[in-house]
């Protein structure tokens, strides 16, 4: 089809809907959003890059279709690579993503403070925690527990930790059995694994404690979540600790021999931000994506069929807040959506982080 | 008018020169054959003709066209020169029928599709292969190969023909057939030839003139028989033919004659190249021309009969004196022991041993 | 169109295609931001820090000890594998053949996971091990397993070059050396062995230089202990900082073509050498195979086993993993055995879309793709003129970019350059992607096939009056067609595997199996990577199957 037919009958499309458009606005909506679906119907599509993989997106991406009749271009790339392009595409000025929704928090921060966001208070917002909110313009979207992941097969019962500290105490304990059976994300290649010790150092007094111990039992760092969860079930490693909850949960349910433990001195919230561009070629379908993300219909689809847990207390399901406080009580410590995050890109502290971070590892 | 004029071509590879400055013309209709031992230069100019090397200097016209012009710049492309050239190997297209090898250059040039089939028909039955068209290179033989690469070469009626050692890759007999055929074909189609070869005989049975090259100059020119019967130098005198040379030294050297002194035999012959009294000389002679005489006379020399050779339609006698030795030819076996050898003064050239 | 203008619009175009790139890169590495932002400066601190950064320093060190031990491994035993298949009467060399370059069309990543599923420290065959011996006496996570596991599977790159050179080796000469009285293995080593160095040495310099660029297999293995080479080192430098810093990573891709500038240097020095054997070869006639009696099997054997410890051992783990809910220690696989990650693969959103479309990339955009290298090495071929070198150096630079940053560059490129832009969102930009990149391959390809017609073929057809680009098309090219073909088929299995350079410009609907793969990777789902894995070898198999059955052979 050649590309002047495209438009066209995507407009015809539009022509066709545009009468149930009114009815549409969501309950609790202001009537002038009547106004934006229309205006993203015209647009006729969004694009989306994201971190979260293809087949979990793909639950959200298709009953947004079914909703609204907006086609979603959904690019599924990791952080690194959803960074480069984005602003090496807003510098060229040939369009980009309309709405990016990322789980390097700290990156997503950057990007809005570095002016790529356009600033937009959802009609959902009232629904929405106030951690998850940076300036009305970035959103969290996700309430993913970091947890501690081990082998079932392998691990003696007595020895799963149900906290931070008991961990440390196992470590400490058993060096000669864990040795090299412990794993993690590598704070040195990984931007997440550097955002999730830099947060239990701020949440834990004895976090460096746990790193040496991290050390004195040779554990083993990796840049990505699938090769730590792999090795952890295959029993080359043991205790995988700091996974994204998710993941986890989505590998459980086919592997029984991948058990979770959501600590319960205290339980990181990592988050994947969302914003539009304000290059967006389409806005308000950006706009409209954005407030299903975080609107109870699409929470309820992130809760039960995407796995990644769910961020507002008014969905039911099992991967939400309420599962997660089932579990670990109030001792729920949700990584702050706010400035501090950008300053955690700050190189020199950076550096300096890592150098202690190289000690511990060396045991001291 | 000549068709082919070369003038002073000079070519080099990095620093080794191959060509010297090379000098030669070729009349229409002529055959002229390009001849020398390997590293002369000949197949270099032969390809210099056609275009595949280039001189840096000296001048190549074809029938007032310039091909070559060093000082003006001018090198024309090979496919521009519009002559033909038959490869050493024949290089036809092995991915081509016999038709097609001869076509292509007709269909290079336009010709329309009917009077391809026509032309090419008439070259291929010119030559006695009218049959073979549909086959390709790999299926036929060698002496049908060399004439697919003629007729290839012909089709077009260039000015000038180029063969590059066209024989060589025959057997002995089928070469001696090729030869006669080819003479005759090029003289009866009125082209004028250039031919490469290391073979003289083939050389003075094919040309009508003869071009000796040596390390890069043309060491002689002229008919076959000047150049067999008249050489100019040591060279020219030894690459000819079947020979015999005697050491000695040169005497009572003047324009029309020059002695050679064997000890204390004495031989008139005929001086060939620069050559001066007392000096170290050669005298060369063909082995047909020395002949037995009954007893002693002018210019013979007794030697010892030590072998002999049955050739078929004659004999090769080998005769040696001291450490001299030299080989005749004889209708007949002959007894052993002691002859006397003539050798007569035209037919001995007295040529400075350097 | 004269032929030196054509000449010259292919080496400009050529050109362009490889120094807008890189030039691109070089550019970057002497800012202070990435170029394409305001209030961007010249500096030098790019290469201060890179310089001073002693990840950096160990980086460098670690990837010269890969490199040069694995070309420590890849040469000898890919001459022996050489010797063997073009001289000797080793048994099922036809079924051999292939196999030996099947290592070059694995994707590194997906060979190095197999190996973690299959030796890994609670792999299939080491708890195999350590239920006899009780100890797993090796470690896949060191730099001496990267480096072995490199050689090994370079091997092809040596063999491919040896045996040609082995096979345009004149009989007569090994048969001289045989009559003045020296026994086979004297004529292997003392004849036939220095009259092919020159080309054993060019193949030991590519694999050199490809030790520089591996980056799948020490990402997987030297994972666990963090060991770095350059171009994981560009992972590192991007996280240590924060953000993505293009400026370091240029730098780091410039010092990569310091590196390649005299190894390109050395390659010239060593081709001009073996052209020089060239003048000298003999016939080359058919000759009877070296006998080696008592060692035929034994010869087998060597070969089977080289092929089993570098393609089969991984491919089985993979295939095993894409078959198993879970592995490892403990677990009796007979009780986890599925075909669910199939299933899950068919489900998976574009899925189908990238099998597709990393087939039509291979076939269509392959075949393209050697159009391409065709014309360029039609308008170097039996070219006497200094540019031919300036080629050879263009030609091989943009090897020198890590799949990385060569992907980065390529999405600059689509979107800084007006006339490219609408071009972005298709395959088209990564099929360019991947042109550019594999150039330096092809062009040799293609170019080695065409130095081996005969010259007066096309002279010929010159001196009956065809111009260069007639002769091109009527001679040169038909005659190199069975060469071409096989180019298209080692082009194609190549371009299945590939996919980082394409990873910038990757979309809905333009997805490839590997860049599918890593995003999989990513967020742990190993199950379905293994599937697609076992899906991307049946791909090339069939391709490589389908090819020889055709009748295409791998070296004429």
């Amino acid at each position: 089809m050649s590309k002047l037919a495209l438009p066209f009958v995507s407009s015809l499309a539009l022509v066709m809907t545009a009468g149930l458009a009114a009815a549409q606005v969501p309950a609790g909506y202001p009537a002038d959003y009547a106004q934006t679906i229309d205006a993203a119907k015209k647009e006729g599509k969004v694009v989306v890059y994201g971190t979260t993989d293809a087949a979990a997106a793909n639950f959200l991406v298709k009953d947004f279709e079914a909703l609204y009749g907006i086609k979603v271009e959904y690019n599924d790339l990791n952080s690194t690579e959803l960074y480069n392009r984005f602003i090496a595409e807003a510098a060229a000025g040939q369009g980009t993503a309309d709405v990016t929704w990322s789980s390097a928090q700290d990156l997503q921060i950057k990007l809005v403070n570095d002016g790529y966001a356009s600033a937009y208070k959802t009609p959902e917002a009232a629904k929405i925690p106030s951690w998850a909110n940076y300036k009305d313009s970035a959103y969290g979207v996700t309430y993913e527990p970091v947890a501690i992941v081990y082998n079932k097969r392998l691990v003696p019962a007595d020895d799963v930790p149900k906290t931070h500290a008991d961990l440390l105490k196992l470590l400490q304990s058993k060096p000669d059995f864990y040795k090299g059976k412990v794993t993690a994300y590598d704070p040195e290649r990984s931007g997440v694994g550097y955002l999730f010790f830099t947060q239990d150092d701020m949440a834990w007094k004895q976090a460096w404690d746990l790193f040496k111990a991290f050390g004195k039992t040779e554990i083993k760092l990796y840049t990505s979540a699938g090769a730590m969860i792999e090795r952890t079930t295959s029993g080359e490693h043991l205790i995988g600790y700091g996974v994204f909850g998710s993941y986890a949960l989505s590998r459980s349910k086919k592997d029984p021999n991948i058990g979770i433990v959501l600590p319960k001195d205290y339980t990181l919230i990592a988050s994947r931000v969302a914003f539009l561009s304000n290059k967006a070629k389409n806005p308000n379908a950006g706009k409209l994506f954005l407030d299903y993300l975080l609107s109870k219909r699409g929470q309820t689809i992130i809760a039960n069929q995407a796995e990644l847990y769910s961020l507002r207390d008014d969905v039911e399901g099992e991967a939400t807040v309420a599962k997660v406080k089932e579990q670990v009580g109030d001792a729920i410590r949700p990584i702050q959506i706010n400035g501090d995050l950008a300053a955690n890109l700050d190189t020199v502290k950076r550096l300096k982080f890592l150098k202690q971070w190289q000690a511990a590892m060396k045991g001291q | 008018m000549a068709d082919l004029v070369i003038d002073n071509i000079k070519l080099r590879y990095g620093s080794v020169e191959i060509l010297k400055g090379v000098s030669m013309t070729l009349e229409k209709g002529q055959i002229v054959a390009l001849l020398g031992p390997s590293g002369s230069g000949k197949t270099t100019l032969l390809r210099c003709v056609a275009g595949l090397e280039e001189p840096h200097e000296g001048r190549i016209v074809i029938a007032g066209k310039t091909l070559f012009d060093g000082a003006r710049g001018i090198n024309l492309a090979p496919e521009e020169r519009g002559l033909g050239l038959v490869f050493q190997s024949y290089a036809l297209w092995p991915h081509k029928t016999v038709f097609d090898n001869v076509a292509y250059p007709l269909r290079l040039r336009g010709v329309s599709g009917s009077d391809v089939k026509t032309r090419v028909a008439k070259a291929l039955d010119s030559i006695g292969i009218g049959h073979l068209a549909a086959r390709f290179p790999h299926q036929l033989s060698g002496g049908q190969q060399q004439r697919v690469a003629l007729a290839r070469a012909l089709v077009y009626e260039p000015p000038v023909i180029l063969l590059d050692e066209p024989l060589s890759n025959l057997d002995a007999k089928l070469r001696e057939e090729a030869r006669v055929w080819l003479r005759q074909l090029i003289s009866e189609l009125g082209l004028s030839a250039l031919c490469v070869t290391h073979d003289q005989v083939e050389a003075m049975a094919m040309a009508d003139r003869i071009l000796l090259l040596n390390g890069g100059v043309v060491e002689q020119q002229g008919t076959p028989e000047e150049m067999y019967g008249r050489p100019a130098s040591l060279f020219a005198a030894e690459f000819m033919g079947a020979n015999n040379r005697l050491a000695g030294k040169a005497a009572n050297v003047t324009p029309s004659g020059a002695a050679l002194l064997l000890g204390d035999a004495r031989l008139e012959g005929l001086p060939c190249g620069p050559v001066r009294d007392g000096e170290d000389a050669f005298g060369v002679i063909r082995l047909e021309r020395v002949r037995v005489a009954d007893g002693p006379g002018p210019n013979r020399l007794r030697m010892t009969l030590t072998a002999e050779m049955y050739l078929g339609e004659r004999y090769e006698l080998l005769f040696t004196r001291g450490d001299a030795s030299v080989r005749i030819f004889s209708p007949a076996r002959i007894k052993g022991g002691d002859h006397w050898l003539e050798f007569p003064q035209d037919a001995l050239w007295v040529c400075a041993a350097a | 169109m004269p032929f030196a203008l054509f000449r010259a619009a292919v080496l400009a175009i050529m050109a362009s295609a490889v120094l807008a790139p890189i030039g691109l890169i070089v550019y970057q590495s002497f800012l202070d931001g990435p170029f394409f932002q305001p209030n961007v400066h010249f500096s030098l601190e790019a290469f201060q820090f890179v310089l001073e950064d002693d990840d950096f320093w160990e980086a460098l060190v670690t990837s010269i000890i890969v490199a040069g031990g694995m070309t420590a491994i890849a040469v000898p035993l890919g001459v022996v594998l050489a010797f063997l298949m073009a001289r000797t009467d080793v048994p099922g060399k036809s079924f051999l053949e292939p196999l030996i370059l099947v290592p070059i069309f694995m994707s590194a990543v997906v060979l190095a996971f197999g190996y973690v599923v299959a030796l890994g420290p609670v792999g299939i065959f080491s708890t195999l091990f350590k239920d006899v011996f009780g100890v797993v006496p090796w470690s896949i996570y060191s730099v001496t397993a990267i480096t072995i596991i490199a050689g090994l599977t370079h091997v092809p790159h040596v063999y491919l070059y040896t045996s040609a050179a082995l096979r345009n080796l004149g009989a007569d000469l090994e048969e001289a050396a045989r009559t003045t009285g020296a026994s086979p293995w004297r004529v292997a080593v003392s004849v036939s062995l220095p009259m092919v160095t020159p080309a054993v040495l060019y193949a030991a310099v590519l694999i050199f230089f490809l030790g520089f660029e591996l980056f799948g297999l020490p990402l997987v293995l030297g994972d666990p202990k963090g060991i770095l080479v350059l171009a994981t080192y560009l992972y590192k430098l991007t996280n240590k900082l924060g953000v993505p810093s293009y400026q370091l990573m240029a730098v780091v891709v410039v010092a990569i073509i310091l590196i390649a500038i005299p190894l390109v240097y050395l390659q010239r020095l060593l081709l001009a050498s073996s052209q020089k054997y060239v003048s000298v070869r003999g016939k080359a006639a058919k000759r009877s195979p070296l006998r080696l009696g008592g060692l035929r099997w034994p010869a087998f054997a060597l070969i089977v086993l080289w092929f089993v410890v570098s393609v089969g051992i991984p491919v089985f783990g993979i295939a095993l993993r894409s078959v198993v809910v879970t592995w490892g220690e403990g677990v009796k696989l007979a009780e986890v055995l599925t075909l669910a990650h199939y299933r899950d693969l068919v489900d998976y959103p574009n899925a189908i879309n990238a099998i597709v479309n990393t087939i039509l990339i291979g076939t269509v955009g392959g075949a393209i793709s050697v159009g391409c290298y065709t014309l360029v090495a039609l308008a170097m071929h039996r070219w006497r003129s200094g540019w031919t070198r300036v080629a050879d150096y263009l030609v091989m630079i943009p090897r020198s970019m890590p799949g990385l940053v060569a992907g980065l560059a390529m999405l600059w490129l689509f979107l800084f350059i007006k006339p490219l832009t609408p071009l972005r969102a298709t395959l088209v930009s990564v099929w360019v992607a991947y042109t550019v990149v594999w150039l330096a391959y092809g062009v040799r390809l293609v170019a080695g096939t065409m130095l081996q017609i005969g010259p007066e073929l096309e002279e010929a057809g010159r001196s009956v009056g065809a111009t260069r680009g007639r002769v091109a098309r009527d001679v040169t090219v038909p005659l190199a067609r069975t060469g071409m073909l096989a180019a298209w088929l080692l082009i194609f299995l190549i371009f299945v595997r590939e996919y980082s350079t394409g990873i910038y410009l990757l979309g809905p609907g333009t997805e490839v199996i590997g860049s599918l793969m890593v995003s999989l990777w990513g967020t742990g789902a190993i199950d379905l990577v293994s599937a697609l894995a076992v899906i991307n070898v049946l791909i090339i198999s069939v391709g490589l199957g389908l090819a020889l059955r055709l009748g295409v052979r791998l070296h004429g």
